[in-house]
Formats: C-alpha cells, structure tokens, sequence
C-alpha cells in the first residue's frame, strides 16, 4: 500500500506536483496517467526517497521508503531515465544490487532468465538497446520479489513479446495481492493492463477511480444509426439532453440515448433501422477530456 | 471453457512459473554487504584495471628512470648506515607520487561522478535510501584498495630498483627511514583518492570535480612556487604547508614542492582533516540533494 498525503515538490520557481494525495491499494493494478510534465515520474521518485517532497509525505506500507533497512526486497522500483552504469556488464550490475542485502547469487541467475537477458548478461549494459535496458532495470526490480512494484513506463521500447510479458506479469503480480503502480502515457496500454487510474495533469490529481468508471464519466455514449428515413428519425429522438448529427443523407450520430430506446423509438414510428451501432467512449477520449487544457507541452493542430 | 480461456490459464501458468522464485528472497542491508557492493562496482569496471595499471605502469617506471638517473651520476661518497641507504632508495619510489597522486584523485573522483553520469546512482540510492552507509562504504573501498594497491607497487618498485642502486636496496633493519614513509606514501595515496570521490559527491560533474582535484592537488602547490621567496610573501609558503600534495610531501619525502616542512603529525592531520572535510562536504551534499 503506497499512501501519498497532499506531496508537492517545486524545483526553483517551477511546480512539479502540487498537493497530490492518492492511495495504491494491494491486489490491483493502479495506472499513472498523464501527459509529460504531469508529474508521474517525480511523484514516483518521491515515493522512493529520490526526491524529498516540498511538502506533504508518503508511505510505503506505512513506512517511509528513507527509513526501510530492507528496501530492495519490499518495493521493486523501474525508474523512466536509465540507472545502470554504461560500462558495467548486466549481470555484474545485478551482482552489485544484489549483494547490498545479501540477496543470493541463484536470485540473480533466476531473474535473468525471468526477463531473458540470459543471452546479452555478460554484455556491457551501455550497448543495450532501449528494450533490453528496459528488461535489466525490471530484472533489478525483481531481485528482492518485493511486494511492491513500482515502474515508471516499464513497456517502453519493448518489442511486442516484452509488452505481453509486461502486461501479464503485472496482472500476475496483483493478483498475488501485491501493490503494483505503473506509469504510461499509451493508454491502449492502460486500458487492458490498469484496474484503477490517477489521472495527473500539470502536478495535480485529475482524476481517481476505477479506469471503467473514468471511461463512463469522461466519455459520452454515441450510437450510430442507419436509416432511410434518417429526417424523420432525427426529429424523433431530438430532445435538450441529446445531440444529433448527420454525417449523410441516412446516418445519424446520436449521444444521449441507448440504443435500446432508439430502437424503440424507431419500432414505436415505424421507421426502417439498417444500422444500430452503440460506441462506448474509449479511455483514449476520457483522457483526451480530462487532461485537454493540462498539457504542458501542446503541439499545433496541423 | 473456450479455447480462449485455456490458451490464457495456460499463460498465467507460464507468468507464475517464471516469476516465482525457488525460495522467498529474504536479507537486509549492513555495512558489510554495502562494502562487498561497493567492491563488486569498483571491480566490475574496467576503468578500474585501466587506472590501477596505469599506478603500477607510472610508478614503477619513474622509479627506474630515477634509479638509473642516481646511479649514472656515480657516487661521491658511499652510504655509511641504513639511514643513508634508504634516504636515496625510498626517494627514489616515493618520488613517483609526484605523477601517480593525480591518478589516485581520478581513480576516487570518476568513480562517484561516474555513477552521476549514467543513472546509477539512482540505483545505488534506491537500494540503500539512507545514503550515507553507501557513500562511506564507497570511500573505504577506494581508499583501501589504493592503500593496498600502492604497498604492492612499492615493493615492486623497490625490487627492480634495488639491483640499479650502487648503495643497494631499501634497508628495512631501520623502519623509520624505509617502512614509515612508504606506509605514509600509501596511506596519501588512499587519502586523496577518497578525497576525490568526497568532491565527486560535492560536485557530481565529472570534468568540474577533475578539475577541482587536480587543481588542489597538482596546480596548487605549482603556482606557490611563483611567488618571491621573500619575508614579504613568507605567509603564502607558511599557509601552502597545508595543501594536501605539500602535506603530503612532508609526511614521506621529508621536502614538500612548495611550502614550509612540517612535521609528521602536523601532516598527517592536515591530509585527514581534507579528506574528512571532502567527505563531510559529499555527506551534506548527498543527504540534502535530490538524486
């Protein structure tokens, strides 16, 4: 369990996180959302002593992470920037890491295979590609089996097999009951990897709740319909509360209704239905809504 | 159950086999094991070999060139007792300090400023949050491995120049004049190179702390030489006494490069209170800064 209560940190004039609290329950998958700047990664480097907050605290399990005797065996960490010496080999980094809480050899050994370095852990790490440093800092993570995970953008520059390996690993680690936080800015991602969300943007807190829940509040229900009496249709379902666009001649884009009523609607005048299409909204839009005017680095429409 | 279910139990079975682990991974961290990490790290990289080489290569080198150099000029007068012996014979190892104490502040400042560089510092501190037990632990490596190091090149040196010297090797029947100041040039070695990796933590960059222990320790003394040796300017000698290498000098060679001589405890504790003051600065930098 990571409890963070009301965590700022201001470098220079510049605010990075501002008054952020948020609980990381056991058991699930708990996503860091956000745009870059948003915070996650200094956030995170808070939660493991990196960085000391402005103001606020935050625990782990209760403890603060500067005060843990045993911290490689209690929380895993994968920082986003590389934290491996260039010229080190992968296994003697490992070595290293290990041996600062007497973590035995075999550990080592095994969790080279587990992310299948085997083949590059004599190689100097500074030849590693982004995919392959990626599995070495996981590989640290996993050294102590601790209890909890946290990784900052663990799926970044892996190949599809690592992605996969990742994602369930991450699932597998939750439903072991241990408390895992990952950060990523791809959403496809988040959506089949997180149970829960925060959402940051600017430093602060937009959102947190169950990732179905933040879709469903974030996103509208849009139907698409089909039908040659698409006018008539139109006039039918038009109420305050419902927006109605027509993209051609026979097809409507209705928000607001379910297409159960439509249908009904459409049943009750009799009105010819050759399409009845309901789109859930995607976390892609949720996200798109929740962060639209926190993005600190916009890019120009084309 | 689908097809779709198997496939994915299967999987899960696969994750669970592959991240479990033989046996629950316990341990904890104690000075002992940060040392032997420590050590791991400072073996491990092959800037290491690279500079140790160097120490030897450098040290050795110059003892030969100096060995002949005496021998060449031919004797005036033969050595009466072993004092006299070893006032040439262990110049004439020592006097490579000269070179071999700029690769003693490389070798302590690229090894702390090195991890800053590439991230690992970040690892370093995840795993022992508390900072400081993994700095010292650093410290004591460098500083150990450099006295031991340096022992073994001084009796390598002392072996292949024994032969040259028409008054014959290091006399170890008198101590005070042969194992001291070889201990002492040992011991300034270990001293400087923990010093510099006292101003790595100080300064992290690493060109900036190079620069800053190079200058202290080479530069330094060098420039004290440019000033008149007048009454006028006596203070600046009185006060470059107290630079680390001039320190240093007093302790093994009896004559500092600049500077007035002082004697042995005033030096040593001059040597100590730098690398205690590098170490103690690092310490604040390190426990108050972010990573």
């Amino acid at each position: 369990m990571i409890v963070a209560e009301h965590l700022s940190k201001t470098f220079g004039a510049k605010r990075a996180v501002t008054d952020v609290s948020f609980t990381v329950a056991p058991g699930k998958v708990t996503g860091f959302l956000g745009p870059n700047g948003a915070g996650k990664s200094t956030t995170m480097r808070m939660i493991v002593g990196l960085d000391r907050p402005s103001a606020g605290r935050v625990t782990v399990d209760g403890r603060d992470y500067r005060r843990l005797s045993s911290p490689l065996t209690e929380v895993g960490v994968l920082l986003d920037a590389k934290a491996v010496h260039t010229g080190r080999t992968a296994r003697d980094h490992l070595r290293a890491m290990a041996a600062t809480h007497g973590i035995p050899r075999t550990r080592v050994d095994e969790v080279i295979e587990i992310t299948g370095l085997g083949s590059v852990a004599k190689k100097r790490a500074g030849g590693f590609s982004l995919g392959m440093g990626q599995r070495l800092g996981i590989a640290a993570a996993l050294l102590g089996d601790p209890h909890t995970l946290i990784l900052d953008e663990p799926v970044n520059g892996l190949d599809p097999e690592g992605v996969m390996w990742v994602r369930r690993f991450v699932r597998h680690a939750a439903s072991e009951g241990k408390t895992v936080l990952l950060s990523s800015h791809l959403m496809s991602e988040m959506s089949m990897t997180a149970d829960h969300l925060i959402v940051l943007g600017r430093g602060r807190v937009l959102a947190d709740a169950p990732l179905p829940e933040i879709v469903e509040q974030w996103t509208s229900m849009k139907v698409t319909v089909r039908s040659p009496k698409a006018s008539e249709l139109a006039e039918r379902v038009a109420r305050d509360d419902v927006s109605v666009t027509r993209s051609s001649d026979d097809l409507l884009e209705v928000t607001g209704l379910t297409a159960a009523t439509i249908g009904d609607l459409a049943a009750e005048h009799r009105i010819p239905l050759h399409e009845l299409t309901p789109s859930t909204g995607t976390l892609e839009d949720a996200y798109l809504r929740l962060t639209g005017d926190e993005v600190e680095y916009k890019t120009k429409d084309i | 159950m689908n097809t779709a279910t198997v496939q994915k139990t299967k999987q899960d079975q696969r994750v669970s086999e592959r991240t479990k682990t033989s046996e629950p991974v316990r341990g904890s961290v104690n000075f002992p094991r940060l040392v032997r990490a420590e050590w791991i790290k400072f073996t491990t990289l092959r800037s290491t070999w690279w500079s140790l080489a160097l120490v030897a290569a450098v040290s050795v080198g110059l003892s030969l060139l100096q060995a002949s150099a005496i021998a060449s000029f031919g004797d005036e007068e033969q050595a009466s007792d072993a004092a006299a012996v070893n006032q040439t014979a262990v110049m004439v190892i020592v006097f490579a300090t000269v070179l071999t104490q700029l690769l003693a502040v490389i070798i302590g400042t690229i090894n702390v400023t090195g991890e800053y560089s590439t991230g690992m510092i970040r690892s370093t501190l995840t795993a022992e949050p508390r900072r400081l037990p993994s700095m010292l632990a650093k410290a004591l490596v460098v500083g150990g491995t450099l006295f031991l190091f340096s022992l073994v090149v001084f009796a390598l040196a002392a072996l292949v120049t024994a032969p040259i010297l028409t008054d014959g090797g290091v006399d170890l029947t008198d101590p005070d004049t042969s194992v001291m100041p070889l201990l002492g040039a040992a011991l300034y070695l270990a001293l400087i190179a923990i010093m510099g990796a006292g101003l790595g933590y100080i300064i992290r960059n690493g060109p900036g702390a190079l620069a800053m222990g190079i200058g202290l320790v080479f530069v330094a003394p060098v420039i004290v030489l440019f000033f008149p040796a007048t009454p006028d300017f006596e203070w600046v000698f009185d006060l470059a006494a107290y630079l680390p290498s001039n320190a240093g000098q007093s302790l093994f060679m009896g004559e500092p490069m600049s500077g007035t001589l002082l004697e042995t405890w005033p030096a040593l504790l001059t040597l100590i209170a730098w690398t205690a003051a590098a170490i103690i600065g690092g310490a604040a930098v390190v426990k108050s800064r972010d990573a």
